[in-house]
């Protein structure tokens, strides 16, 4: 691998870098598509309603004020987020915009890891539905091993990111040169 | 700048595509009242509910004799006496009471409907005998709705999951209400499966339609 500088002066390490980032990408992408999924359309052509669920989860965690507007709110949260996850998995399955996906990826994840937490804390036992019925690798209540499978997503979403999605990507293919490898964030961005 | 504004818009498209897919929703969502576990110390009577009495001494039941056809079997309420060691309490969240394993079994015995809210391969590979499979997911189908139809509203119906905190028996509960279903006495058997199955009462297995109606 040559040793071109990029604009920044660091070694170009484009390339090389960015056939590490593929398989991390891709693969938080799935997850997030994964559970975005779960959440909303699980057997719903059955009639089901995995969303109503995943509100009713969000109403047990107690992060917010019950009744009126607080409700309203857990319920706009519970298509809200999904929808939010389903757009990142695609963002980042396809390289598009992956340093934005990243980094809101990131602070979804923190968001989770830091209630999870709350939930421990206060030796509350409820299900995460994060993957709807699905339960890997953690199974039962919100335990320490739902945080610890957060904060590792959140780390690879720390990861993108930080040095972008990589050039195997869409977004590469089509000009934008804001996500690639080698890249240190916003300062590089024009 | 850029990373801002993608990260914006993402935001802003998910928002607008949850807000929409919220909005054509065909029946609003009703959240549960309160899902917070009811300490055990904490528990008082409540309005409208029956006192909580301290569990009795079963009677030991006239042991059934097999007519050789197909009868259900009778449940043992000593031998869930035994594997019960978990009080009665009522569940203040939705407005049911929570029974232990002994008056469950009694109910079994009285020929009340059964309600198994676990997954479908939980369901398949042991339930409760005569139980029917009724997830939470399942309440708004046509084939649940088919089902609960079929529940005598004049008796208690007992609901059960995997046992202990678990949530999927106040889920179903609660969907059915919102469904309309307006039965009086739903009763959540606190114990899950596996402590019927520990206690030797009745149990079968097979996937849902092999004989899972009430």
């Amino acid at each position: 691998m040559s040793a071109r500088h990029g604009c920044g002066g660091e070694p170009d390490r484009g390339w090389g870098e960015s056939s590490l980032l593929v398989l991390p990408r891709i693969a938080l992408g799935g997850v997030l598509l994964l559970a975005g999924w779960m959440k909303l359309f699980h057997n719903a052509w059955n009639g089901a309603d995995p969303a109503w669920d995943f509100a009713n989860t969000i109403k047990a965690y107690d992060i917010l004020p019950a009744g009126g507007n607080a409700d309203a709110l857990v319920v706009f949260a519970a298509y809200a987020v999904p929808w939010s996850e389903l757009l990142l998995g695609l963002a980042l399955v396809l390289g598009v915009w992956s340093r934005a996906a990243g980094w809101l990826s990131a602070v979804m994840l923190a968001a989770f890891t830091i209630i999870n937490i709350s939930v421990v804390a206060r030796g509350m036992d409820l299900t995460c539905s994060c993957f709807g019925e699905i339960e890997w690798p953690c199974s039962g209540g919100i335990s320490w091993c739902h945080v610890g499978r957060n904060a590792a997503l959140m780390l690879v979403a720390g990861l993108i990111a930080w040095r972008g999605g990589g050039r195997v990507a869409l977004g590469w293919l089509l000009g934008d040169r804001s996500s690639g490898a080698g890249r240190q964030g916003w300062a590089d961005e024009e | 700048m850029t990373t801002l504004i993608r990260i914006l818009a993402i935001v802003g498209a998910a928002s607008l595509l949850g807000a929409g897919h919220l909005l054509t929703r065909s029946t609003a969502i009703v959240l549960r009242v309160d899902m917070q576990p009811v300490p055990a110390d904490a528990v008082t009577d409540l309005p409208g509910e029956p006192a909580l009495a301290q569990p009795e001494p079963l009677e030991p039941i006239e042991p059934v004799e097999d007519a050789g056809g197909d009868d259900p079997p009778a449940a043992d309420p000593t031998a869930a006496g035994e594997a019960n060691t978990e009080r009665a309490a009522p569940a203040r969240s939705t407005g049911v009471r929570k029974i232990g394993l002994a008056e469950a079994a009694t109910l079994f015995n009285e020929g009340v409907a059964f309600i198994d809210a676990r997954t479908e391969r939980e369901f398949a590979e042991g339930r409760i005998y005569g139980a029917f499979w009724m997830p939470a997911q399942r309440v708004f189908t046509e084939a649940g709705q088919n089902d609960l139809d079929f529940v005598d509203p004049s008796l208690p119906v007992v609901v059960y999951c995997t046992g202990g905190e678990c949530d999927a028996s106040e889920n179903t509960i609660a969907r059915i209400r919102a469904a309309g279903y307006d039965w009086p006495d739903i009763r959540i058997m606190q114990p899950g499966y596996d402590d019927w199955l520990a206690a030797g009462l009745p149990v079968e297995t097979g996937s849902p339609g092999e004989g899972d109606q009430p």
